[in-house]
């Protein structure tokens, strides 16, 4: 393993295992890093930009934001009731029914501009894709019907103002490494992640 | 008048000073033995790290070299790791019981003409002879007041003593290292401190133990004549002086063609050539004693005088105690070789030859390629996007040839698995994984393994290494790949 990697996991354990545990594999509201889906890109590049800039945070104007409205008032518990049943069918939860197709159309209208006309999300905005196995809150119709309601407003502190910046490379090195690490598209980001294998 | 017994000097002294011990030179058959003996252990000794061996352009070319720097042990085309090194550890039991099978069958054979401070002594009484004379004029220079000629010759032989201890300890150095390569930079200066430190203690050890201590270190010094006391028994070969035959002594020739008429006189002329020559000092006549190493000389001595006064050899000689017993009685002794395989050597033989057989199938049975695969624990599964599931696992692959190996990392008994590392894309259906190995080394790789979520909680798979080219043998690692829990029946809707 790199030296980065053995760094980054120093470092990880410092620093990141009070919310993503010590085997990253993260709990309810904070995700697992282990794993293949990334609300904002799971290239070194982009796990660099967040570890600096951090999620949501206050007073900083670099950092990651993603605004889920509250639909609680918006729509009516019916109706959110319906969007529940077609984000569980278009995630292979349950069967498309008559509820699920009146929750399409409110789809359409009030999520598909973050989420996707699929619900497959995007990552400019942070929007999860809705139809994968992977939920970081929880893909029942319980926790589901509560996250449209309230919103979710999960925060990762910035830790470019903590950690240097050579710290946060190889913690993003040892993310990378954990097995959902993507692709880098910048070219001088390659050379980093390709640190030879001692 | 002074009062000479007060009760500290009447106290016992303990230690006995060392009485100094002047070998003559000696010719003979066993002589000649030691000779072609010493010749052929010193050139091992002295050219085994010099000696050559190419294995390729990834491994040193010397053919023993012990390197600890890279925990390596190369013995010709042998090569040892770390986790191999209960092939050593067979090698030093096959020495143990190659010393019990000598003794029980030739005595103190390796005392007598093997053991490394026997030869060097043996050498450095030779240089000793070569510079002050025979035992006479060293007896004379001993005894001479310091002068110009003795300050030359005792400075002369030290000097030469000096050359050939530091010779020695410099040989040693070179079965850790490169021989050539240290060889230079010792001497000029650029080897690592213990280079010189080793050599510093051995060239102390030899100057001190072949020039001064010499017996004493086989007398005072030795655990193995000890252990030899209890390995030998009546069947094992001794120098022994054969009594019934020597006694009683009579001293000189004359005196004993004048009186042989009138009484009963034995072979012995009582003429010390066989304390003369004994490197250890000691009179053989006395019996079989801790101070005698078996080395013979004693014999050659003897059979020489025996032909000058005109009797048969062998009044001093090679006999087991039983024999003697035989002999005394006016029996004829058993032949040699009935005396030397005999059940006990047998047995030793036995054991001997099946340790190094066994090791020797083992040597030719071992996998160069070795796998070692280990679940990682934390976490113990990690649920992917598709909804499959992925263990991680850190994959040890050990490529113990010298050149770099193409193996390919397979896994079997795991339905639906897709294998891949941090190097190699994720591909549907793709179970095995190319890996490239260093020569002589360890890669550490991690190993994604997806399958689907539907299974067995704890499901048992193999992953095996395979060398990509040839028939070499490989390697197969049972290993579990663990699913959450429950998961079988989370169908429908869970509202």
């Amino acid at each position: 393993m790199s030296a980065a990697v053995e760094g980054g996991k120093a470092a990880f354990k410092v620093n990141c295992v009070q919310c993503h545990g010590s085997g990253a594999a993260g709990s309810i509201g904070y995700p697992n890093l282990n794993d293949d889906d990334w609300l904002w890109g799971g290239d070194m590049k982009a796990l660099d930009y967040t570890l600096t800039h951090g999620i949501r945070n206050p007073d900083h104007p670099a950092t990651r934001v993603s605004q889920m409205p509250a639909f609680d008032g918006v729509l009516t518990p019916a109706e959110i009731a319906a969007v529940v049943a077609h984000v569980r069918t278009i995630s292979g939860q349950r069967k498309a029914d008559g509820l699920a197709q009146q929750g399409a159309a409110l789809f359409a209208t009030n999520c598909a501009l973050c989420h996707g006309p699929a619900g497959k999300g995007l990552r400019s905005v942070g929007a999860p894709n809705l139809t994968d196995g992977i939920w970081l809150y929880g893909g029942d119709a319980v926790t589901l019907t509560q996250t449209i309601r309230m919103s979710r407003q999960g925060v990762m502190p910035r830790w470019g103002q903590k950690l240097d910046a050579t710290t946060i490379k190889m913690l993003a090195a040892y993310v990378h490494s954990l097995g959902g690490g993507e692709a880098t598209p910048a070219p001088q980001e390659v050379a980093v992640s390709n640190v030879p294998i001692k | 008048m002074s009062q000479s017994n007060s009760p500290v000097e009447d106290a016992p002294y303990l230690y006995e000073k060392r009485k100094a011990v002047y070998p003559k030179a000696v010719d003979g058959t066993f002589r000649r033995l030691k000779w072609a003996i010493m010749l052929v252990t010193l050139a091992i000794y002295y050219v085994t790290p010099w000696l050559r061996w190419d294995r390729g352009p990834y491994a040193p070319d010397q053919a023993v070299l012990v390197d600890m720097a890279h925990r390596r042990f190369y013995m010709f085309s042998i090569e040892i790791w770390p986790h191999e090194f209960y092939y050593v550890a067979g090698l030093l039991v096959m020495a143990g019981i190659g010393l019990f099978l000598v003794t029980s069958a030739v005595g103190r054979a390796w005392c007598g003409y093997a053991c490394p401070q026997t030869v060097w002594t043996d050498l450095f009484q030779h240089v000793e002879r070569w510079i002050d004379g025979d035992r006479n004029a060293q007896l004379r220079l001993d005894k001479a007041p310091w002068g110009l000629t003795k300050i030359f010759r005792r400075f002369s032989k030290w000097a030469i003593w000096l050359v050939i201890a530091v010779s020695t300890g410099g040989a040693w150095i070179f079965y850790f290292a490169d021989a050539p390569t240290l060889a230079r930079d010792f001497l000029t200066g650029q080897a690592p401190a213990i280079a010189y430190s080793t050599v510093g203690v051995l060239t102390a050890t030899t100057f001190i133990f072949g020039g001064f201590m010499r017996e004493q270190v086989c007398i005072y010094m030795c655990p193995w004549p000890r252990i030899q006391t209890a390995m030998l028994d009546e069947k094992s070969l001794l120098v022994t002086y054969k009594d019934w035959r020597g006694e009683p002594r009579t001293h000189g020739l004359k005196k004993a063609a004048d009186e042989g008429a009138a009484l009963k006189t034995g072979d012995c002329i009582d003429c010390l050539q066989c304390v003369s020559v004994c490197p250890t000092g000691i009179d053989i006549r006395e019996g079989p004693q801790i101070g005698c190493i078996t080395c013979a000389l004693c014999i050659d001595a003897c059979d020489t005088v025996m032909a000058q006064i005109g009797k048969p050899r062998g009044l001093i000689d090679y006999c087991t105690l039983d024999d003697a017993d035989i002999e005394k009685a006016g029996g004829q002794s058993a032949p040699l070789l009935k005396t030397i395989f005999r059940p006990r050597t047998l047995i030793y033989l036995g054991i001997w030859t099946s340790i190094g057989v066994a090791m020797l199938f083992a040597l030719g049975q071992r996998t160069r390629l070795d796998l070692n695969v280990q679940h990682d624990r934390n976490p113990v599964f990690v649920q992917l996007s598709d909804g499959s599931i992925r263990n991680n696992y850190m994959v040890k692959v050990r490529n113990m040839e010298t050149r770099p190996r193409d193996v390919e990392l397979v896994v079997t008994g795991l339905p639906g698995a897709v294998v891949w590392t941090a190097d190699t894309d994720r591909v549907e259906g793709r179970s095995r994984v190319d890996l490239r190995v260093a020569p002589d080394s360890i890669r550490k790789v991690r190993l994604f393994v997806a399958a689907p979520a539907k299974g067995e909680e704890h499901s048992e798979f193999k992953v095996t290494v395979k060398a990509k080219s040839g028939h070499e043998k490989g390697d197969t690692d049972e290993v579990v790949f663990e699913r959450p829990e429950g998961l079988d029946d989370d169908e429908g809707d869970r509202e």
